[in-house]
């Protein structure tokens, strides 16, 4: 009763007439805008938005971390939404009046908080409250998936140099709630530089491998070698594992039903 | 004396090699490792590895010290004067050209390498201030040039820019089995060439007076240093100040002949580069740092410090 109460409020006030013009100034802003239906009011976005297909059209302001200030003033916003706000160019925009926010979300959790200020932010309460439930109750469901034994796993961020996912990291974090064990989560930095001896003594059980700009069955055959033939190596999505998005639980799942596909796993559950 | 010298320096090396080949993220007794796993570790990870620092570190001190004599200048050295940056900038183009062929690269590392020498050596009747201050600037457009090449990559990732610019030993391109015979034919070049070397260094009109061919030594060792340059940087990306610290120090230690100083400096650049290999993987293991941070800690004070004495 109270939810519709609210919603018809909601509804009945004139929240678009005012809209903001946003720059979503990273790849994860432009997709949560979208996701929460702010796409008529976003003016920019930054390269690599590229997800939903509305967003590949809006003109693009530089790179998350290096933004042209003048080819974004042009698009006369008032509103940025920015991963690092400590850059000349963000505090530039600030000088000039348009009003700064800053996000970049560690975790899941966060990432939820995010969307919902967002949504606050945009005039799309209702939507972002709307799709932060189906998110939450997704990620119950997906939490009953989780396997009964932590499954100590290496997570190959980039493979020459070897470059994994320290503790703090967004990575750690999913992770943490696909049930896994991160070998490395005592690292504190985010990406830390490892080497082979360093995985050989992790002694992982699982090597997952982001699928992008990388020939997965090479680097099978390069596990397997340094850890035998018992060895899996899984692929993930890296765009949607890497970006703090609701498809992030895409990502999520799809890392999930891979692990629970595995024999070592199958075996646990019939235990 | 000098046997005395030679065999401690022999011992010193034994040691050394013991502690590198033991220190890492857990201590290995390289004679008697405890597990299948250190087994493993040992052999398949830790020596090769060794190997590759040693050959590279040797490398990069044979070409210091022909670049000391080439140049005329004690402070001379790949990496301070830009040249370890032209190889490098040459590998990263023929990688982004032919991506994957290790020769190519080379072959680009050391057109690279000789475009940096040729460019350096129009400084070099201009004095040490000028000379070295032309290799400032030369290490900072190469620098650049790297950057302005990771930045159009398309894979481009701040990492493997990294290893590009600071170094890394964890795995080479080039087959370790190669970087040992390159090592021990330029150590063997170059004691061929160690008498007229020596002339050399005592100036231009002397060496002639000696029977030395002086421009086609030099022509001979700027190719040869090019060569070397570029093998090393190709199999590890830019390390400084090894080529400018040991051939230094064995100087000091064994004297000015080359016939002494070049074998010292491929051995004393390999065991310099080696300890540093090893360190970096050691101190925030199980993460690793970059060697060429750890070869420019050493090698900075020192380099400092020459250049007070020779003032």
């Amino acid at each position: 009763m109270k939810t519709l109460l609210i919603t018809a409020i909601l509804l009945l006030l004139p929240l678009h007439a005012n809209a903001e013009r946003i720059l979503a100034l990273s790849p994860h802003a432009c997709e949560i805008l979208a996701a929460i239906g702010a796409a008529d009011d976003m003016v920019g976005a930054v390269e690599y938005c590229d997800y939903p297909e509305s967003v590949t059209r809006l003109p693009k302001v530089g790179s998350y971390n290096r933004i042209q200030v003048e080819s974004a003033m042009l698009l006369k916003p008032t509103l940025a939404v920015v991963m690092n706000d400590g850059t000349k160019a963000v505090k530039k925009l600030r000088k000039l009046g348009v009003r700064v926010i800053a996000s970049n979300p560690t975790t899941i959790s966060d990432m939820l908080l995010e969307i919902k200020r967002l949504g606050s932010l945009s005039g799309r309460v209702w939507e972002a409250e709307m799709l932060v439930k189906r998110l939450t109750q997704r990620l119950s469901d997906l939490d009953v998936m989780k396997a009964k034994r932590k499954i100590p796993v290496f997570y190959e961020i980039w493979s020459d140099p070897l470059i994994t996912a320290g503790g703090s990291s967004r990575i750690h974090d999913v992770l943490s709630r696909a049930g896994l064990q991160n070998v490395f989560a005592e690292l504190p930095m985010e990406g830390p530089k490892v080497n082979v001896e360093a995985v050989l003594r992790a002694a992982p059980e699982v090597i997952i491998v982001p699928a992008e700009n990388r020939n997965v069955a090479e680097r099978e055959k390069f596990w397997k070698q340094w850890l035998g033939e018992d060895i899996t190596v899984i692929s993930v999505h890296a765009d949607l594992l890497h970006r703090p998005t609701p498809r992030l639980l895409d990502g999520l799942e799809e890392l999930m039903k891979k692990i629970a596909q595995l024999p070592m796993q199958q075996a646990s559950q019939h235990e | 004396m000098n046997k005395i010298k030679i065999s401690g320096f022999v011992i010193l090396s034994f040691v050394l090699v013991y502690i590198a080949l033991g220190i890492g993220q857990a201590w290995i007794n390289p004679f008697f490792p405890a597990s299948a796993m250190e087994q493993t570790i040992l052999w398949e990870l830790r020596i090769p590895r060794l190997l590759i620092a040693f050959a590279v570190g040797g490398l990069l001190a044979l070409a210091g010290s022909w670049f000391q004599v080439l140049l005329g200048n004690p402070l001379a050295e790949p990496y301070v004067l830009g040249v370890a940056g032209s190889a490098a900038s040459g590998a990263i183009l023929m990688l982004m050209m032919a991506a994957g062929s290790v020769w190519l690269m080379s072959a680009g590392a050391f057109a690279g390498a000789l475009v940096g020498i040729v460019i350096v050596m129009a400084f070099v009747h201009l004095g040490t201030g000028r000379l070295l201050l032309a290799g400032v600037v030369l290490a900072a457009f190469w620098g650049a040039f790297i950057t302005l090449l990771l930045a159009l990559m398309p894979e481009h990732d701040i990492s493997v820019a990294f290893a590009w610019m600071m170094g890394d030993l964890s795995d080479s391109d080039i087959p370790v089995a190669v970087l040992l015979i390159v090592w021990v034919i330029a150590l063997v070049y170059g004691l061929f060439l160690s008498r007229s070397l020596d002339a050399l260094l005592l100036g231009e009109k002397h060496a002639t007076m000696l029977g030395v061919d002086v421009p086609k030594l030099r022509r001979v060792l700027l190719l040869l240093a090019s060569f070397v340059t570029a093998i090393a940087v190709t199999a590890a990306g830019t390390i400084g100040f090894v080529g400018l610290v040991i051939p230094h120090l064995m100087r000091l230690v064994f004297g000015s002949l080359h016939r002494m100083v070049l074998p010292a400096s491929a051995i004393g650049g390999g065991l310099l580069l080696m300890l540093a290999d090893a360190a970096s993987r050691s101190v925030i293991a199980p993460a690793e740092l970059p060697v060429g941070v750890l070869t420019a800690m050493i090698g900075v004070p020192v380099f400092l410090w020459l250049l007070l004495k020779k003032t």
